[in-house]
């Protein structure tokens, strides 16, 4: 029989938020970006978002059955998952995928480590990789164009997102080999995805990409709201996306400070990155310099992928990787106790 | 010694199974059970150095003085696997190819050295001989088992095989490395679960 | 402590006897598949020769080393020659890395094979790769089975506008103009149509791929991404990119025969080195490459 009396350490904070008020708060806070992936990619984006998420909370449901836990899947945290995974896949991807993926993110990256709260990775990140290392003709090439923009945001070319039109041009501009034809190509290519038009694009979400990566606006809404309602803090996303600016002008160029750091922060999953995933509380540090540190690495990371790397895109590798190291982080950066002395 | 030899050989596949239960010589189980060919290879090889080296320490283990103890077992163990790195080289260089590094690796697999300490050390040659086998078999039980099923998901095929038809389409991680390391996870689980279930 | 020593001198004698015993009788053995990999390797390196002879000359150099080289012939009585193969060896991480190459007249490589290496695995020791004799278009039917495969043809426009893959594809086809021309005009959905018609598909097979073009695009690019992995050595780029400079590769008929993979830094900088060092006795021992301008 529970005690009238609860005896708890400290901080006794009393506050109406709970794991439940938390998860539906993302959930509202992704809706502006489900309906402008529906808006462009049209009624497959759809499709995807709902098989991902019935899957996610189906198997979420099935596993704390059998191992006869308490079934805990109206939380809504099982439907974050599915509602992230499907906006980490490309519109193209057979049915299957995701149902697969979400699957994968419950009953191997989530359930077995015990559960929410206990996950070392995020999920719906972990099933993109496992999907990208499984399936990479799917992950990596099933592109649609937006109903009313081309694939790439600009009209030259019609047959890659930003970032692989980004990354062959800037393999054109390095190799020795390239003739000057092909050079001169590469450099309009790259001037046309700096221009205003291309980059509005990105802006408004008009290019190809993941179900729900490609709309910097409808994002930014979402994130606006969880900001205010202080779900997540500033720390991560502006860490993250500030390194991202600063290694991308250092690098993306031809020569060091020659890049183009707006295109590389509207590109990409980098706002749905920042602000939806690398937040996680599961799986992001608790103290503030933490994530602070935490969302510098992931800069580091993704930028170093996106322009070194053979991957177009390092999004959710560098969350990944950052993931691994959150208990190292809260371990260094705990905040001194009242009254305790530094030693030396 | 009240243990009978049967028990002693079958302890290897599940009870005491060296990969599910004591965990031991996982740089194999993780590297080379792409295939079901190579877990099997390798299960094989690695079952004739543990009974050579289990009967040759247990022939001399009231010759050896205690303290030098280890440096003579990596000897008898380290002849053993040239043997079967020479002859796998002659007899079956298709394997001795895909198998490669791993081979040599033997040496320093912890399962020998193991029942060479904990066992073969303690125990007359016959029984050594018995146990030999069947923490052998038992090792090879376990890399067959990984190494099918990593094959089975990751390529569709087994023992060149086609299994899961033109239609299927592979998952390509579970015969990279992160597969293996997912799959042995299981499948250890799967194994404390079998002996819970058995009480 | 004398016993000590006496116990392990004892142990150690006893363990080499027994492997100077295993030895002796599994050397043959093991010798007789070097030369069978070696003789394979040779007619890998000098496809032209790959039905001929070789014949194996003992050159020695200034320096007292001698080099042994073979000059391969198309045909059995040595009159049309093919070029030459000879075997290049370097330390690399942590093995002797041994290559057979093969050298066309002009001093052109014309193939490769890896035929020893233990390199450590995640640092070089997929730098061989399994031979296969298959070409793009023999994968790409093979592919067909799982309906992923029609799409390839589309893939010839890459993100930069360069036309390429589209003469290893589609060679021997007897569309392959018909198509070539459409990709000039920028008429995607018209190679659409004649893609699969084009590889010996049936519609019906690949319309579901088909349905989208700019899907068709995209996921072409990944196909040919795996198609050109089953084909071709997947590293050869870069072992090109590495060689730069001092080697000529033949590549443009021999793609599938250059057998060199470079999985890591310090194995393929081996691999190139010692290729070099070889080049350059070969050249000395045959006495100069004819200069010849194509």
């Amino acid at each position: 029989m529970k005690s009238p009396l609860t005896l708890t350490p400290s901080p006794h904070v009393r506050d109406g938020i709970n794991i439940k008020s938390v998860m539906y708060a993302v959930v509202i806070s992704l809706v502006p970006a489900a309906a402008g992936a529906v808006y462009f990619f049209g009624m497959r984006a759809l499709t995807i978002m709902v098989l991902a998420c019935v899957s996610a909370v189906l198997t979420e449901a099935i596993c704390q059955k059998a191992t006869k836990r308490k079934i805990t899947v109206g939380d809504g945290s099982a439907l974050v998952t599915g509602i992230l995974l499907s906006f980490n896949v490309p519109p193209g991807v057979p049915y299957w995928m995701p149902v697969v993926g979400s699957v994968f993110a419950i009953a191997i990256a989530k359930i077995p480590f015990g559960g929410l709260g206990y996950n070392p990775l995020n999920p719906a990140l972990a099933a993109r990789a496992f999907l990208l290392a499984s399936w990479p003709v799917s992950m990596t090439a099933a592109w649609v164009a937006p109903s009313r923009g081309s694939l790439s945001g600009i009209n030259a070319i019609t047959t890659a997102t930003p970032l692989a039109v980004f990354r062959d041009a800037r393999a054109t501009l390095l190799d020795p080999g390239s003739t000057l034809e092909h050079i001169g190509q590469a450099n309009a290519y790259l001037g046309e995805l700096y221009s205003g038009s291309s980059l509005r694009n990105l802006f408004l979400g008009n290019v190809g990409g993941c179900v729900g990566e490609t709309s910097v606006l409808l994002l930014l809404v979402g994130a606006a709201y969880l900001l205010l309602r202080r779900i997540i803090c500033w720390r991560i996303p502006l860490s993250f996306i500030g390194t991202v600016a600063l290694m991308t002008w250092i690098l993306g160029g031809k020569g060091a400070f020659q890049g183009y750091p707006l295109f590389h922060m509207l590109s990409g999953g980098l706002m749905l990155g920042a602000f939806f995933m690398a937040t996680d509380m599961v799986t992001s540090p608790v103290t503030a310099r933490g994530k602070l540190f935490f969302g510098v690495g992931c800069g580091v990371l993704t930028s170093i992928i996106r322009i070194l790397g053979g991957y177009p895109e390092g999004v959710s590798y560098s969350i990944l990787i950052m993931n691994i190291t959150v208990p190292l982080i809260d371990r260094y950066t705990r905040p001194r106790k009242l009254g305790e002395v530094k030693k030396s | 010694m009240s243990v009978s030899l049967t028990r002693e050989f079958t302890k290897g596949f599940i009870r005491e199974n060296p990969v599910f239960r004591i965990v031991l010589g996982l740089c194999p189980v993780l590297a080379v059970t792409t295939s079901l060919k190579n877990g099997i290879g390798m299960g094989f090889a690695a079952t004739f150095v543990l009974v050579g080296s289990n009967v040759i320490v247990s022939l001399v283990r009231k010759g050896i003085p205690a303290r030098i103890r280890i440096p003579c077992y990596i000897v008898v163990i380290a002849s053993f696997v040239t043997v079967v790195d020479l002859v796998m080289a002659g007899y079956t260089p298709e394997l001795h190819k895909s198998l490669g590094i791993f081979i040599p690796l033997i040496v320093v697999n912890c399962i020998i050295l193991g029942r060479a300490e904990a066992f073969a050390s303690k125990n007359t040659v016959g029984r050594s001989f018995i146990d030999g086998i069947g923490m052998g078999l038992g090792f090879t039980f376990a890399l067959a088992i990984t190494a099918a099923v990593r094959e089975i998901i990751g390529t569709g095929k087994i023992w060149d095989l086609v299994l899961l038809g033109t239609r299927y389409n592979p998952v390509l991680i579970a015969v990279l490395a992160p597969g293996a390391f997912i799959t042995l996870g299981l499948l250890i689980g799967l194994f404390n679960l079998l002996e819970r279930k058995e009480g | 402590m004398i016993r000590l020593t006496l116990v392990l001198a004892l142990i150690t004698f006893v363990a080499s006897l027994g492997l100077g015993f295993v030895y002796e009788s599994t050397v043959p053995k093991i010798e007789e598949q070097k030369r069978v990999t070696d003789e394979l390797a040779r007619r890998t390196a000098l496809p032209e020769a790959a039905c001929g002879v070789f014949v194996r000359v003992k050159y020695s150099a200034a320096a007292g080393d001698s080099f042994i080289y073979y000059m391969g012939y198309r045909n059995a009585d040595t009159t049309q020659f093919a070029g030459y193969v000879t075997k290049a060896a370097g330390r690399g991480y942590s093995s002797t890395i041994e290559t057979v190459l093969g050298v066309d007249g002009n001093g052109k490589i014309t193939g490769m094979k890896i035929t020893h290496q233990q390199e450590t695995p995640g640092l070089g020791s997929r730098i061989e790769e399994v031979k296969t004799t298959k070409s793009v278009l023999d994968a790409i039917k093979e592919l067909a089975g799982k309906g992923e495969t029609p799409m390839v043809a589309v893939d010839m426009v890459d993100s930069t506008g360069t036309v390429r893959c589209l003469e290893v594809m589609l060679k021997d086809q007897p569309l392959c103009g018909e198509i070539k021309d459409l990709v000039a005009g920028g008429d995607t959905s018209a190679v659409v149509d004649l893609a699969p018609k084009a590889l010996g598909l049936s519609p019906e097979d690949s319309t579901a791929v088909f349905c989208s073009p700019p899907l068709a695009f995209g996921v072409a690019k990944g196909v040919m991404d795996k198609l050109r992995a089953q084909a071709t050595p997947w590293f050869l780029k870069q072992f090109v990119s590495k060689a730069k400079g001092g080697l000529l590769v033949a590549t443009e008929d021999t793609d599938q025969y250059i057998q060199a993979i470079t999985g890591a830094t310090i194995s393929s900088v081996t691999v190139t080195e010692s290729v070099r060092e070889a080049m350059t006795i070969l050249e000395e021992a045959v006495g100069g490459f004819k200069e010849e301008t194509p």
